[in-house]
């Protein structure tokens, strides 16, 4: 019962947390766009091509969100900064899913919701322990978990592709604990 | 009784070569030699640096003929090769003063822009000549030329050619500019001739050689797809099979050729999979909820071994090739994987894992008593030679992941590979090539 109310509370509290995520990002948005387009900054621009580029710049902004990047790499880099997309991390053999795992899968399924616009692609990585066959099946797992959660907090199935790279890119390539860690991902990527 | 058994194991193939040397050993009194525990058999012959016709420069011939002659001759074990003395000029009778039976004559000549390569093999007792051909090539086939003399000289005294015109693929690193690529490479034998025949410029890996030799099945990294291509040994033709299913990876031939296992993923869940050569009628031939992963197919074609988390680690298990009669046949370490059967059929190497360490095991099937091939490092995914007296595997024991060769016993290890990093061997057992 006490743990039962206990995981009540995590859920809730991830989800406060999702809430102000949430809340945050468009309260940024929100404050943003009314201090953009303030005239006294372009009219300390004098350049006549800056003056073209800037206005088309804050059009875009105001109606719908905030401008993302066109390059794929560039709008991911963004997307994993802010918090928006945040992959999940998984035990050392394992494909169940952490309460890390589920926060962090959570916190990108509202993302992923009011950003219709992008698909998505789960890579499922491992640390380098373990055997480079076994580990392909192994990440193919890891993916599938982080896409079957995604799909069950409502993203729509086909949007989501899965791709294992068992423990063919190490996002650490040390032989410590800790960067093992960081190896055994669903790596959350998005596509146009 | 494991003693005997091992020595009956070893001597029969030396039984064989001696039944079908014996008529030539009448007439050229060239006899063999049996001694040590290991069986090791030799006619001790005398290989000196060919004589050389203008303008053939010595330089252009010891690395990419001289070299890889020697080493392929005293790799067979049926011959010792016997040093000459210094200072005097090689003859038969020299090589006879210094014990050899048998004198490699070896002469090399142009012929337009070709070599002209003569040998003669030539019986120091009765100076008369066993053996006499006549090889050409381009500048750039000499080395095939030096591994096909080595065949025709196994094949001379024991009615089967050795190894050396097979080829080992690989996994190299070595392309890569950025993001690290692996691209598919083929060599010879003794790391020679190594050469690139894919250009993905992403990840390749697993590459399993067609039993004739004409063909290489691998998986390739798409953006957000993985599928196994077949490309033609020289890289000229590559074919993509539609599987209808995911991961596609550690495929491999089965030995009719008619046939090919992988990896499959349907919804999350990794399967053993089989689909026809051409691409055609995917079937599954596991049904486990857990981790099922590189299968290998046994020399007869008629089992199929796997790897499995069923039982909460990765262990190697048995099926038949119809997926009935699954058994679990790895015990001794805690994570098993990459499991591939000998050529005779009575023994499996795989990668085993102890203590976090990674080793080549190899078990005798019938009576599962297993052994590891000791080295420093990790040391994985196993292959055999064709005639089964090596195994090439990748290890990091000396930083790097590189590709060597090793007796199933231990000894004589040979390091294949330098450039980049280097993974995934697969011997292929064609002897033809």
């Amino acid at each position: 019962m006490r743990i039962k109310l206990k995981n009540l509370l995590v859920v809730a509290a991830v989800f406060a947390l999702a809430l102000a995520l949430g809340a945050c990002r468009s309260s940024t948005k929100d404050v943003k766009a009314p201090e953009a387009p303030p005239p006294p900054v372009q009219e300390t621009e004098p350049a006549a091509p800056a003056t073209v580029e800037q206005p088309t710049d804050f059009v875009q902004e105001e109606p719908a969100s905030e401008a993302l990047p066109d390059d794929a790499e560039a709008l991911n880099k963004m997307a994993q900064d802010k918090g928006w997309i945040r992959d999940a991390y998984y035990e050392y053999d394992s494909s169940s899913l952490t309460d890390q795992a589920r926060e962090a899968l959570q916190a990108s399924s509202t993302w992923l919701k009011s950003n219709a616009q992008y698909g998505l692609i789960v890579e499922g990585h491992c640390d380098e322990r373990g055997t480079e066959q076994y580990n392909l099946a192994l990440g193919e797992r890891r993916a599938y978990a982080a896409k079957e959660y995604l799909v069950s907090l409502g993203i729509d199935a086909a949007r989501i592709k899965t791709q294992s790279f068992g423990e063919e890119r190490p996002f650490d390539t040390g032989t410590t604990e800790a960067a093992y860690a960081k190896n055994r991902r669903a790596h959350l990527v998005l596509t146009r | 009784m494991t003693m005997l058994r091992t020595l009956t194991r070893t001597l029969l193939p030396i039984a064989a070569a001696l039944a079908i040397t014996g008529t030539a050993r009448a007439q050229t009194q060239v006899g063999v030699d049996i001694y040590g525990r290991g069986g090791a058999q030799s006619i001790r012959i005398a290989v000196p640096f060919p004589t050389l016709h203008e303008p053939v420069a010595a330089a252009a011939v010891h690395e990419p003929f001289f070299s890889p002659l020697t080493r392929a001759i005293a790799y067979s074990e049926i011959f010792g090769v016997v040093a000459m003395p210094p200072g005097k000029v090689p003859s038969p009778a020299v090589a006879k003063e210094s014990g050899a039976q048998l004198y490699l004559d070896l002469s090399i000549s142009m012929a337009g822009a070709n070599y002209a390569v003569e040998a003669r093999l030539i019986d120091t007792n009765s100076n008369s000549t066993q053996l006499a051909r006549r090889y050409s090539s381009s500048p750039g086939a000499l080395t095939r030329i030096a591994h096909t003399i080595a065949n025709d000289l196994l094949i001379h005294f024991t009615g089967k050619p050795g190894i050396f015109l097979t080829q080992i693929a690989f996994v190299s690193t070595r392309d890569t500019t950025g993001q690290r690529v692996k691209e598919v490479y083929v060599m010879d034998w003794d790391g020679s001739n190594q050469r690139r025949i894919t250009s993905h410029k992403s990840l390749s890996l697993s590459p399993s050689w067609s039993p004739d030799g004409n063909k290489i099945v691998y998986t390739s990294f798409g953006k957000g797809s993985t599928d196994m291509y077949v490309v033609a040994r020289d890289g000229s033709t590559r074919q993509k099979l539609d599987t209808g299913v995911a991961l596609n990876s550690s495929p491999t031939y089965s030995p009719d050729g008619s046939k090919i296992a992988f990896v499959g993923s349907q919804k999350g869940n990794t399967d053993i999979w089989v689909i026809d050569a051409d691409g055609k009628n995917p079937r599954r031939m596991t049904s486990d909820s857990s981790i099922e992963s590189t299968p290998a197919w046994s020399t007869n074609g008629r089992e199929i071994s796997f790897t499995s988390s069923r039982s909460g680690t990765p262990q190697i298990y048995v099926m038949d090739a119809e997926g009935t009669n699954v058994r679990r046949i790895s015990f001794d370490g805690e994570w098993n994987d990459d499991a591939v059967w000998s050529p005779d059929g009575e023994m499996i190497a795989y990668t085993s894992g102890v203590k976090g360490f990674y080793q080549i095991r190899i078990m005798n099937v019938a009576t599962q008593k297993t052994w590891i091939i000791a080295g420093n490092g990790s040391n994985e995914q196993p292959s055999w030679a064709p005639d089964g007296r090596s195994i090439v595997f990748q290890s990091n024991r000396s930083g790097g992941w590189q590709v060597y060769r090793v007796k199933p016993d231990g000894t004589e290890i040979v390091q294949l590979t330098s450039a980049g990093e280097n993974t995934a061997p697969d011997w292929g057992w064609n002897l033809k090539r």
